[in-house]
């Protein structure tokens, strides 16, 4: 009924009512033309039902012959529509329009969305992706899925296996990272080990190739460890990918300097906030003028989604916190302090968990700051694959 | 023509077949006392809420009752709804 209900709106239909002698000898003429009246009701000798538009048109003859007056009540349907709205031109102009956006946006690639990601940061992974081929605001046409994935495989050695799937506007990538065997396996060109620092072995652990080095041996940096080239027995050579662990008892100086005169670094309550609305791969600044002092900066980026679905929409926010300088002198026990924590920090960036031991610190003081140089004792892996044939 | 229908009916009769499946008539079914459904060709007579008196041809079918409607009416057939408390035939 429903079907039937909206095929009639949609062709357009008139309510009429007629006054005369011969209403069932009009219904039977209208059926005799193969003109459709549906539901008819005669009340008070007074004739009244529902008719198509086009059909309408037809019965003058047949009321004429069946002595009825007829007229319309009520029009409906679509034509009726159409016609009363014929001189606003905005109307069908931004139907027209609504729909040619919905056809030409979804066009574009609105949504990335990354399954297996845990090896990388996410935003350094949307930068991959972009080198490949994949970003927001791409037409979709454009994307050819196999040479990207190819693309994005030869670019990323991390990952092992790659799928780019298109389901209308929304992409979905999927990865499966390498795995540290394989990636070492990756590049099999003949190479030595040698040492990177100056050391007395403890352990040699070699994976392939032939140990040139014993245990208690001090060695200096670019000594040979583990050489690729291996001798057969039958007295031919056979080059390598040479690969080992080679343990050693280290020794690492540290010095750092830290000046009496110095500037310090103060963050004021100043704080100027920006924001961008960024559609897509476009950015519209939601701010006026720039920012040109020094300032450190806090950046925060809030996405927007309906019903689970990332939107191609981010709000930005930049947070600039002033930052002021302060020159100022420190003495001689606030400088030591001060140096011993930056040898720290430095021992902890250059050497890290290899420490073993440490000598005393040593202080040597002048006219423009502190020197502070600590001898540490580590046990590190010194191994370096060098190439044998360039 | 009245010995035609009559070579007719006795055709129909002989190999016992429905009655008026050769001579046309018209084949009436009831859906409870709420829908009739006429199939064949037909005419109106009388047309009211409370009454709808159909020509047949070969007689008149005559529906009483309350909110009575033709929903349809064509060539080949008719439809009424409503409640059907009555039905004369003659």
């Amino acid at each position: 009924m429903f079907m039937l209900k909206s095929f009639r709106y949609i062709t357009g239909y008139v309510k009429f009512s007629g006054k005369g002698v011969f209403p069932e000898r009009f219904l039977n003429l209208c059926a005799n033309n193969n003109i459709l009246v549906w539901s008819p009701k005669v009340k008070y000798g007074e004739l009244s039902g529902y008719m198509h538009i086009n059909d309408y048109k037809r019965i003058r003859k047949i009321a004429k012959k069946s002595c009825m007056r007829l007229k319309i009540e009520k029009r409906r349907g679509v034509p009726f529509l159409v016609n009363r709205y014929r001189h606003r031109y905005g109307i069908p102009i931004g139907v027209a329009v609504f729909f040619f956006l919905i056809i030409y946006l979804s066009g574009f690639c609105l949504n990335i969305s990354v399954v297996g990601n845990d090896v990388i940061k996410t935003e350094e992974l949307e930068t991959k992706l972009a080198d490949s081929g994949i970003y927001l605001g791409r037409r979709i046409g454009e994307i050819d899925a196999d040479i990207v994935r190819q693309k994005f495989l030869i670019q990323n050695r991390e990952y092992s296996y790659a799928a780019v799937n298109i389901k209308g506007s929304f992409i979905t990538v999927e990865l499966v990272k390498t795995d540290e065997k394989q990636m070492k396996n990756t590049s099999k060109k003949p190479c030595n080990i040698v040492a990177r620092n100056a050391g007395k072995i403890l352990k040699v652990k070699a994976y392939d190739g032939k140990v040139s080095v014993k245990i208690g041996e001090a060695v200096a940096p670019g000594d040979l460890l583990v050489s690729g080239v291996v001798e057969l027995t039958n007295k031919t050579t056979k080059f390598v990918h040479a690969d080992a662990e080679v343990i050693a008892a280290t020794r690492h100086k540290l010095e750092v300097f830290v000046p009496f005169k110095t500037r310090q670094k103060l963050k004021s309550n100043e704080t100027i906030t920006h924001s961008v609305l960024r559609v897509a791969n476009v950015n519209i600044p939601l701010f006026l003028g720039e920012v040109k002092q020094p300032y450190e900066t806090k950046k925060s980026v809030k996405k927007y989604k309906i019903g689970g679905v990332e939107l191609p929409l981010k709000r930005i926010t930049v947070d600039f916190i002033k930052i002021n300088y302060k020159k100022i002198r420190l003495n001689e026990k606030s400088a030591k302090t001060l140096a011993k924590q930056k040898m720290e920090r430095l021992k902890n960036k250059q050497l890290g968990k290899t420490v073993k031991s440490s000598q005393k610190g040593k202080f040597k003081v002048t006219k423009k700051g502190v020197f502070y140089s600590k001898v540490y004792f580590c046990e590190e892996n010194i191994a370096k694959s060098k190439k044998i044939l360039k | 023509m009245a010995n035609v229908k009559n070579k007719l009916n006795k055709i129909n009769k002989y190999f016992d077949l429905p009655e008026g499946l050769i001579t046309g008539g018209v084949h009436i079914e009831l859906m409870s006392n709420k829908q009739a459904i006429l199939d064949g060709k037909c005419s109106i007579l009388q047309y009211s809420d409370t009454q709808i008196k159909i020509n047949t041809g070969n007689g008149t079918v005559e529906f009483l009752g309350k909110n009575l409607c033709l929903d349809t009416l064509n060539k080949e057939g008719a439809l009424i709804s409503g409640t059907i408390e009555k039905i004369e035939f003659a």
